[in-house]
C-alpha cells in the first residue's frame, strides 16, 4: 500500500515540475498597458468604426494579451509615478504625456527606445513628435498621439447677439482683443444678475497645455531657459505679465469667462449651449456632433486667435507611448508599441477617434479620405494640418516640468480666480528657482 | 509556568493581533519615514538614491512654500479643534436626557456619519459652486450677493472648515455623548438638591467626571485636523494662493505630484514632530487644571 501512495505521489510531483517548467519556458503570454480611462471609449469607437479590435488584433497577430488598466487623468499621473518610483515589475508599457520626457528621463522612469526602432521606422513620424521626445540626445519614448487647437463658435448665440460669423480661414483668424469684443456682446444676452450664458471658455481652463499660447503669442516665450534649468527672467518677463494680465481680466474685470468650471466640465458647458467661443482641441468633435444632432447646438470651427501684433501660436503634443525599465517582458512591449504605431493601425484611429496621429500616415488619410471634405471634418484640412506646420509650439524641455505644470496652472488659477498677476508669477518663479535647485 | 505568567502569556497573546497591526501599519512606516527623509533623488544618475544626511531637512526649512504651509496648519488647527469640540460637546448636552425628541435629534446629528468624508466633499464641492452652487441661491434668497466660497483666498479655508466641522461634530459627538451617559444621574440629583444652578453644575460636575473621554477626544480630533487630507484635495488642492495648503497637502503634492519622495517623508517627519508638540501641550494643559481642582 505504501509503496503504491509513493510512486503515486511520485508521479503527481513529476507531472507538476513538468507543467510548471512547460510554463517557464512558453512564450510571454500577457503585458500590462496602463493609460487613460478615455481609452475605454475610444476603443469601443474603433471598433464600431474599423470592424476589428484595436487590442484584441495584437493578439491574434502575435499572441500576446494586453491587460488594460485605465485610470483618470489625474489619478494617471499619480499611479504612474509611485509605481514607477516602486520599480513595480508588473509595469509593461504606459502612456506618457510628452512633455514629461526630460522629467520622466531624469527619474529613470522610461527606456530609452536606443535600437529598438530603427531609422526606417522612426523616419514615419512627425518632426515635431521626435523633438518632444527628445532629451540630452537620446529618444525616451515613442510618439504616438498629437493635437491641435480650434476655436469653436455658438453659430446661435453669435446670431443673437448679431456678430457676424468669423471665417475659418487661417490667414485671417480673430485677434484676443476681437474675441473681447463678441465675449461682452455675448454676456450682454443675459438679464441682469443672471449669467446664463458666457462668451468665452478655455477647454482646459488654466491648464498650462492651453495657457501658454497666450504669452507665447506675445512672444514672450515658453518661462523657462533655452538649457530648461531656469525660470527666473523667463517667466516674469512684461510678455508673461501681459498674458496674465488679459486672463485676469476676462474673469474678473470684464467677466465673460466664467470662474470655477474645471475642465471635467467645461466642454459640457459648450455642449448644452451656454458658451459663445469655446477654444478646445480637435478630440471634441464626436462630442459636439452628437449635441449638434441631438438639437442643442449649433456650432462651427474657426481657427485658434492670436494677441494683435504677435503672432499665432497653438498648444500642440500629446500622448506617447513608454516601455518602463522594470518590465519584465520588454520585448514584448516594444512589439505592442511597434504595432500601435504602424500604418494601418494609426490611421484607423484617426479616422476613428479624431484624436491626431504622430505617424506621417495621418496626412494622407487626410487628404484623400473623401470624409474630411464635409463639415467639421473639413477642419482637419484647412485649419488643423496648417497649425501643425506653423503655429504648433511644443512645451519646454525641462527636467522640472512635473513642477512647473503644477505651479504655472496653479497661477493661472489663482489669477483667474481674482489674484493680482504680478504676485502670482513672482511667487511662482520664487517655487520654480527653489524647484529647479537640485536639477543643476 | 505559573499561574500569573500563563495569564500573562495569555494576555500578550490577545493583544498581538492589534499590536501587530499598530506595528505594521503605524510604528514601520514612521521609522520608513524618518530613514527615507535622509535620502535624495540623484537626478543626474537616472533617479537612484543617495545619502543626504540633514540636507532635506535644511532644504525644507529654507523654502518659502514649507513656512506658509506650517502657518496655514497651525491657523485652521487653532480655529477648527476648538470649534469642533465645543460644538460637539454643545450637542451632546442638548441631546443626552433621553426624551423622544432627543432620540431622534440624535439620529439627525450622526447622519453625516453615513456618507464617506470624501463622498461629503464631493457633494459640498457642488454646494459650494459659485456659479449654480445650492449655497448661493439660499444666499440669494436673502438678498445676498453670490459668494465666490472656494475660489476665494479668504473663505476658502473656511469651507474647508465648515465641511470638516460637519462631518467631524458628528463623529466627536458620539464619544462625548457616551462620556456624559456614564455619569450617574444621582449626582445631578444631588446637585439640585443642594442649590446649584445648570452653569456651576457644568463646570463643578460634568466637566470633571467628562475629563477622561473628553482629553481622549481631543487629542484624536487634533491628529485627525492636523492630517485632514480629503475635503483638500477634493474642494480646493491646496489653493486659492495656497491658502489652504496644509503640511499634509504639501507631502501629498511632494509625492504624488512631483514625485519627490523624500521631501513628502520630510515634512511627514516634521509634521509628527509638530504634532507631538501640541499633544503634549494638550495633556500638560489638563493636566494642571486637575491640579487645580
Amino acid at each position: 500500500m505504501k509503496m503504491k501512495k509513493m510512486r503515486l505521489s511520485g508521479v503527481i510531483a513529476i507531472g507538476i515540475f513538468l507543467l510548471s517548467a512547460a510554463s517557464v519556458f512558453a512564450q510571454v503570454k500577457e503585458i500590462t498597458f496602463v493609460t487613460g480611462s478615455w481609452w475605454e471609449t475610444q476603443l469601443q469607437d474603433f471598433k464600431q468604426a474599423n470592424g476589428y479590435d484595436n487590442l484584441g488584433k495584437f493578439t491574434d497577430e502575435t499572441g500576446i494579451k494586453v491587460a488594460m488598466e485605465t485610470l483618470p487623468f489625474e489619478d494617471l499621473f499619480h499611479n504612474l509615478e509611485v509605481r514607477l518610483s516602486s520599480k513595480d515589475p508588473k509595469l509593461d508599457v504606459f502612456a506618457i504625456d510628452s512633455p514629461l520626457t526630460a522629467s520622466y528621463a531624469a527619474r529613470g522612469y522610461t527606456l530609452p527606445v536606443g535600437s529598438n526602432l530603427s531609422k526606417a521606422e522612426l523616419d514615419k513620424f512627425f518632426p515635431a513628435t521626435l523633438q518632444i521626445a527628445t532629451y540630452k540626445n537620446q529618444l525616451w519614448n515613442v510618439p504616438f498621439e498629437n493635437s491641435s487647437q480650434v476655436m469653436y463658435i455658438n453659430k446661435d448665440l453669435f446670431k443673437k447677439a448679431g456678430i457676424a460669423l468669423p471665417s475659418s480661414d487661417v490667414k485671417s483668424r480673430l485677434t484676443w482683443e476681437q474675441v473681447v469684443e463678441y465675449g461682452k456682446k455675448i454676456q450682454a444676452l443675459n438679464n441682469p444678475g443672471e449669467n446664463k450664458v458666457w462668451g468665452l471658455l478655455f477647454d482646459q481652463a488654466s491648464r498650462p497645455y492651453q495657457m501658454l499660447a497666450l504669452p507665447q503669442s506675445l512672444g514672450a516665450g515658453s518661462g523657462v531657459s533655452p538649457d530648461g534649468l531656469t525660470v527666473k527672467g523667463y517667466l516674469d518677463n512684461p510678455g508673461w505679465l501681459k498674458a496674465m494680465q488679459w486672463w485676469f481680466d476676462v474673469h474678473n474685470t470684464l467677466k465673460i469667462s466664467p470662474k470655477g468650471v474645471s475642465p471635467a466640465e467645461t466642454a459640457g458647458q459648450f455642449s448644452a449651449g451656454n458658451i459663445g467661443m469655446f477654444v478646445g482641441g480637435t478630440w471634441n468633435i464626436p462630442a459636439f456632433i452628437e449635441a449638434k444632432t441631438a438639437g442643442r447646438l449649433n456650432f462651427d470651427i474657426v481657427p485658434h486667435p492670436y494677441f494683435k501684433g504677435g503672432k499665432p501660436v497653438t498648444g500642440t503634443n500629446s500622448w506617447h507611448l513608454a516601455v518602463s525599465p522594470y518590465s519584465q517582458k520588454q520585448d514584448a512591449a516594444w512589439k505592442f508599441i511597434k504595432y500601435m504605431t504602424s500604418d494601418k493601425i494609426m490611421a484607423d484611429r484617426f479616422v476613428s477617434i479624431g484624436q491626431l496621429v504622430a505617424n506621417k500616415v495621418m496626412s494622407d488619410v487626410i487628404n484623400k479620405d473623401p470624409k474630411y471634405k464635409e463639415f467639421p471634418w473639413v477642419a482637419y484640412k484647412t485649419i488643423v494640418t496648417y497649425e501643425l506646420a506653423n503655429t504648433a509650439v511644443p512645451r519646454p524641455a525641462t527636467p522640472f516640468w512635473l513642477e512647473m505644470e503644477d505651479a504655472v496652472g496653479k497661477a493661472f488659477e489663482d489669477v483667474r480666480n481674482g489674484a493680482d498677476p504680478k504676485q502670482a508669477l513672482d511667487r511662482t518663479v520664487r517655487i520654480l528657482e527653489s524647484a529647479a535647485q537640485k536639477y543643476r | 509556568m505559573t499561574d500569573k505568567s500563563r495569564k500573562l502569556v495569555a494576555a500578550y497573546a490577545f493583544l498581538l493581533p492589534a499590536l501587530a497591526g499598530l506595528i505594521v501599519f503605524r510604528i514601520l512606516p514612521v521609522i520608513n519615514a524618518l530613514i527615507g527623509s535622509l535620502f535624495e533623488i540623484d537626478y543626474g544618475h537616472g533617479g537612484a538614491m543617495r545619502f543626504a544626511g540633514i540636507m532635506n531637512f535644511i532644504n525644507l526649512f529654507t523654502d518659502f512654500v514649507f513656512w506658509d504651509s506650517v502657518k496655514v496648519t497651525l491657523l485652521f488647527n487653532v480655529i477648527i479643534n476648538p470649534l469642533q469640540i465645543a460644538f460637539a460637546l454643545l450637542m451632546a448636552l442638548l441631546v443626552q436626557q433621553n426624551t423622544r425628541l432627543n432620540r431622534s435629534f440624535r439620529s439627525f446629528y450622526m447622519l453625516p456619519l453615513g456618507v464617506s468624508i470624501t463622498v461629503a466633499s464631493a457633494i459640498w464641492a457642488i454646494l459650494f459652486n459659485p456659479n449654480a452652487g445650492l449655497v448661493n441661491g439660499i444666499l440669494q434668497l436673502a438678498r445676498i450677493s453670490s459668494q465666490p466660497f472656494l475660489t476665494s483666498s479668504v473663505q476658502a479655508i473656511w469651507c474647508i472648515i465648515i465641511v470638516a466641522s460637519w462631518y467631524g461634530i458628528s463623529y466627536w459627538l458620539i464619544f462625548l455623548l457616551a462620556g456624559l451617559q456614564e455619569i450617574s444621574q444621582e449626582l445631578y440629583e444631588a446637585a439640585v438638591i443642594d442649590g446649584s444652578n445648570a452653569w456651576t453644575t457644568f463646570w463643578r460636575i460634568t466637566l470633571p467626571l467628562l475629563k477622561r473621554v473628553l482629553l481622549f477626544v481631543i487629542v484624536a480630533d487634533t491628529s485627525a485636523n492636523f492630517l485632514l487630507f480629503a475635503p483638500i484635495y477634493v474642494l480646493t488642492k491646496g489653493g486659492p494662493q495656497g491658502s489652504t495648503n496644509t503640511l499634509m497637502y504639501e507631502m501629498f503634492t511632494s509625492v504624488f505630484v512631483h514625485s519627490n519622495l523624500p521631501r513628502g517623508l520630510t515634512i511627514s517627519t516634521v509634521l509628527l514632530v509638530l504634532m507631538l508638540i501640541v499633544i503634549q501641550f494638550e495633556f500638560r494643559l489638563f493636566s494642571e487644571k486637575e491640579r487645580g481642582t
